[in-house]
């Protein structure tokens, strides 16, 4: 009854695709996801920095 | 590289995979509609994580009790068990005391986990759809 409990890091989050392959595991709760304020935080500085460096989206 | 994975063969999938990253090639892994190409780290992570997932897919399938101890009601909702505890404190989910000890209703616990997978749901289309306007999938 106990799931794999994983710990995703901002390299994780911040890649689009590799992020939703984590959370469909997630939502068919073959896992489950945990990470943490820091981490939240890193990813939006990687993904503001990204958008910044193509100023045609947003 | 593409494997077909074969749930009944998960250490050579996981073995042809590592195989190919080791050789720095990039895989492509599909798990329902979402899908990523990867090479590196998180190939090998995922790669052995799926294998993991593969090997115990012999799920057991149990009749649940009518009511459940806390770490009962933590493993079906999939959080700890002073999470299930603080749900019940702050009135989310009820509680029958028996001395110092807790029962949850199994009935309310199963509801209550349908509600958190359709507030999921709707949160994962909005990030996905979010991240598709941003050009988030588009490859670099």
């Amino acid at each position: 009854l106990r799931r794999l409990r994983l710990f995703l890091d901002a390299n994780v989050l911040v890649d689009a695709q590799v992020r939703d392959i984590f959370m469909t595991m997630a939502e068919a709760e073959l896992v489950d996801l945990r990470w943490s304020e820091r981490v939240l935080e890193e990813m939006i500085r990687a993904l503001v920095e990204r958008l910044a460096l193509d100023p045609d989206r947003r | 590289m593409s494997v077909a994975v074969r749930p009944n063969d998960p250490a050579a999938f996981v073995a042809t995979a590592r195989e190919a990253i080791s050789h720095g090639e990039r895989i492509r892994l599909r798990v329902g509609e979402a899908e990523c190409e990867v090479d590196g780290e998180i190939a090998e992570g995922l790669v052995s994580l799926m294998g993991a997932l593969i090997s115990g897919a012999a799920t057991e399938l149990l009749a649940l009790p009518d009511e459940l101890t806390t770490g009962q009601a933590a493993d079906l909702l999939g959080v700890s068990r002073p999470t299930v505890v603080s749900l019940v404190d702050r009135g989310d989910l009820g509680a029958r005391r028996i001395g110092s000890h807790r029962r949850l209703n199994t009935a309310e616990v199963l509801a209550y986990r349908e509600q958190r997978r359709t507030e999921r749901h709707r949160a994962l289309d909005e990030v996905a759809s979010l991240s598709s306007e941003l050009g988030l999938y588009d490859v670099e």
